[in-house]
């Protein structure tokens, strides 16, 4: 173990004086230390000012690694005192001196270095450390002080733009961060369009359907309590469970067509919406039913009509041009029944007869069928293009140039697939009245159109601003002109 | 360092000290900074310049010092035409048994220990510069022929502040020579019934003779040795330097109202006679307080002042004040015993740039 040091007499008797101001150079070494770390996180804070990055760990460290390194840096080249300073520092307490001289007189042993040193110990005697004013100058912590309150200011304010600056970046602000119940109502609402976009409805009921959850969460304030704001997502999400129900019981005449063994290759062709199928579902329809009239057995023939009366009657979304093309079907088939059994030998000539008028009455029936189908797909397509012409044209009235995935969320319930629309539209009828004048019926929005009655003024009104405009081209004016003629 | 000073120097340094100021204390009343700053510059081997208006004690000061000391004392009274001669002595012609004409020099009365130059101010230039040599290098030279005075040598003179007319103010080199320049106040109410008091027994002088020209030799030899911090040591330099406006670090009042600042006997005589007051305090080593305590009397009449410091009324004390100020060495502690108290000038305190202190 290493010896300790050999005290002279005169750092002996300095010892106790000098362990404090070796213990007030060490504070001051790291006051001044933590000030100039201090002040080198300002610079950090001051670029993470500039940059909005948040660069609080990094101030940290450098206020850390300043504060130690400086800390031994000051304190061995500016601060450690030497015993002649501490002689300087105990002769303020009012030594005069005394201290200073019995330092520089050390080692002499002449009789007036033995008085002095009797006589600055004698003195030193009545003093105490407590006496010796401490060095740290106040102005060292007033500014230390200041530094820290400045800089711990600076750190936090440029923490907290920067935080707020990365939540911007990636989408979430204060306001916008959710609180816990505004977290439960989040995933509830989110429940309700998951639920919303795997029910196999319509992409229109859907629409119909976000809607509603849209007017849900426009409903929902943020004072509301969360009792309230359950109630009201509780209530929204039992009207669209309600609709979806509604809407999955709802058949058309052709689905209704389906389920009966007479009628099906019929109800296949109406579903498909394919005018060359209903062709060729007559011509099976004509096959099966051929050799039962033709062995006398005319049942089938009344089968079929009652069939397709059941399935007129059934259906909860009927097309009226469809309804009575079947309808007279029906009535046609019914006729073709002769009033009396034939007399044997004739049921060949008899049943020649009847499937002619039954082949008449297919006929008859398939052109009124492929009218209806054909005059609905026609509106359809009439409909889509005037709803680009009049969004096109009110996009090029307001200059908006909206982002192209907002373009594509607004095209895309108008982007209506064939099939799906026949499965909506049933039998391309016309769909059932509005409710009122004006409100629009959820029977239409699930059949994918609005009835022209309640949205025709408001068309009628665009198409007039759209003409005024002189925005459109020729073509445009043309198709919207015709398109307003047939409506008449 | 050489240590020649034994417990018994150190002893009767003390003792003497204490003997002397009793014996001065029994013929003088009050003005006890000023005796203790004389008996310093006494020890100290300097020269003392008393100023003060008549009456106040000068004269008997110096005479009674003379008695202390047990010293020869000569008193020269100095008046316009009081000639270098007078002071310094002359040949004259004298005859021999044989009846041989011969010069043989007579001695002046500065051919004494103790010499009280009274009124010195009222000899012409010309007498005053006899001084000269005999302040400086204790010799007297007539007639090429140069002869030692004894030691120890003393010249303290006395100077009137008022009456001026007819009046030759000392030169430079003849203030510089003197170790002190004293300001001798007038005695307050208590002193002053003392005085009255005492003079009305007896005018006459009791003091008795309690140290030898040995012993204050001895002395001197003693103080001479006392230890000085490298530090004090370069406060004293540095004060005085701080006096010349054009050295290295003058201090900012004396850019402003130093003319000339003190020489280099300023710094000589700031340590000699810090150590006697030191010793002289008991203590072994000299303090800032020391040097602080004795700056006024050591460079009141060394430095000269601008003739915006005149304009300004500032004295030369109210300089040494700020200089003391601006070096910041535990000028609180200790007032100086020999600082002027202003009212000595005739004219009402004021402090620095003429302004009237409270």
């Amino acid at each position: 173990m290493k010896e300790k040091k050999k005290l002279t007499p005169e750092e002996e008797m300095l010892e106790k004086y000098r362990a404090k101001v070796k213990r007030e150079a060490v504070i001051k070494s790291a006051a001044l230390a933590a000030a100039c770390g201090f002040l080198l996180s300002v610079i950090v804070s001051a670029v993470s000012f500039a940059t909005l990055y948040n660069t609080l760990y990094i101030a940290l460290g450098v206020w850390a690694a300043a504060s130690v390194g400086l800390g031994f840096l000051f304190y061995f080249l500016l601060f450690r005192t030497d015993l002649k300073q501490t002689a300087e520092r105990v002769d303020g307490i009012g030594l005069e001196e005394r201290v200073l001289t019995m330092v520089e007189l050390r080692g002499e042993s002449g009789v007036l270095a033995e008085k002095q040193r009797e006589d600055t110990k004698t003195t030193l005697s009545g003093v105490s450390v407590k006496q010796m004013k401490t060095g740290i100058p106040k102005l060292l912590l007033i500014g230390l002080a200041l530094i820290a309150v400045v800089s711990i200011f600076m750190m936090s304010y440029s923490t907290v733009l920067a935080v707020k600056a990365e939540e911007a970046r990636s989408g979430i602000t204060d306001e916008e961060k959710p609180s816990e119940d505004d977290e439960i109502i989040r995933q509830m609402i989110e429940e309700l369009r998951d639920l919303i976009d795997n029910s196999p409805v319509s992409d229109s009921l859907k629409g119909y359907l976000h809607g509603l959850v849209d007017d849900l969460e426009a409903s929902i304030k943020p004072t509301d309590s969360l009792e309230v704001k359950i109630a009201k997502v509780s209530e929204t999400a039992q009207e669209i469970h309600k609709l979806i129900e509604e809407y999955l019981s709802r058949t058309t005449i052709g689905q209704e067509l389906q389920k009966h063994d007479t009628t099906k290759p019929l109800g296949d062709a109406i579903v498909s919406g394919d005018v060359s199928k209903v062709e060729q579902a007559f011509k099976d329809m004509y096959d099966s039913i051929e050799p039962h009239v033709m062995a006398g057995e005319y049942d089938i023939l009344l089968q079929t009509a009652d069939d397709i009366d059941q399935s007129i009657e059934d259906a909860t979304v009927k097309d009226d041009a469809l309804a009575d093309a079947l309808h007279e079907l029906a009535e046609a088939l019914r006729a073709a029944v002769p009033k009396e059994p034939p007399h044997a030998g004739e049921e060949e000539h008899v049943g020649d007869e009847v499937m002619k008028d039954v082949q008449d009455a297919m006929d008859q029936a398939m052109q009124d069928i492929k009218d209806a189908l054909e005059d609905q797909q026609h509106a359809d397509e009439l409909d889509d293009q005037l709803q680009d012409a009049i969004q096109d044209a009110l996009d090029k009235l307001e200059g908006k140039e909206k982002p192209d995935d907002e373009k594509q969320d607004e095209e895309e319930p108008e982007e209506k697939d064939p099939n799906e629309n026949q499965n909506m539209s049933g039998d391309s009828g016309s769909s059932a009245p509005p409710q009122s004048d004006g409100d629009v019926s959820y029977d239409s929005v699930i059949d994918g159109q609005t009835p022209y009655d309640d949205v025709y003024d408001e068309y009628e009104q665009k198409m007039k601003e759209l003409l005024e405009s002189g925005d459109l081209t020729e073509e445009e004016r043309k198709l919207i002109e015709d398109y307003f003629k047939k409506l008449g | 360092m050489e240590n020649t000073v034994t417990e018994q120097d150190l002893k009767a340094f003390s003792e003497t000290c204490k003997n002397i100021f009793a014996q001065i204390g029994r013929d003088m009343i009050g003005q006890s900074e000023v005796v203790e700053s004389t008996v310093i510059a006494m020890i100290a081997g300097g020269n003392v310049l008393l100023e003060g208006v008549p009456g106040v004690g000068k004269t008997r000061l110096v005479r009674t010092l003379g008695r202390v000391f047990s010293l020869p004392f000569s008193r020269i009274q100095f008046t316009p035409d009081l000639m270098p001669a007078d002071v310094t002595g002359t040949n004259i012609i004298v005859k021999d048994d044989k009846g041989n004409s011969q010069f043989s020099f007579q001695k002046g009365p500065i051919f004494s220990n103790i010499i009280l130059a009274d009124e010195i101010n009222r000899a012409t230039p010309k007498t005053q510069s006899a001084l000269l040599e005999a302040m400086q290098e204790h010799k007297v030279t007539v007639m090429g022929v140069s002869r030692p005075l004894d030691e120890p040598f003393f010249v303290l003179a006395t100077q009137n502040p008022i009456e001026q007319d007819g009046t030759y103010p000392l030169p430079e080199a003849q203030m510089d020579r003197f170790m002190f320049k004293l300001i001798v106040s007038y005695p307050n109410m208590e002193e002053l019934e003392r005085i009255v008091g005492m003079t009305q027994v007896t005018m006459e002088e009791v003091a008795d003779a309690v140290c030898s020209a040995e012993e204050l030799l001895r002395m001197r030899r003693t103080a001479k040795e006392i230890p000085v911090a490298t530090e004090v040591m370069k406060y004293a330099m540095r004060l005085t330097l701080a006096t010349q406006p054009s050295s290295e670090c003058p201090a900012e009042i004396a850019k402003k109202y130093i003319r000339y600042g003190a020489s280099p006997r300023a710094a000589q005589a700031l340590i000699s006679a810090a150590k006697v007051r030191a010793l002289m305090n008991g203590r072994y080593n000299v303090s800032y307080n020391d040097i602080n305590t004795l700056a006024y009397p050591v460079l009141r009449h060394r430095i000269k002042l601008t003739f915006e410091a005149v304009a300004d009324n500032v004295t030369p004390d109210d300089v040494i004040r700020e200089i003391l100020r601006e070096l910041g060495k535990g000028t609180g502690s200790e007032k100086s015993t020999a600082e002027a108290p202003a009212a000595d000038s005739g004219s009402e305190k004021r402090g620095l740039f003429g302004k009237k202190k409270g």
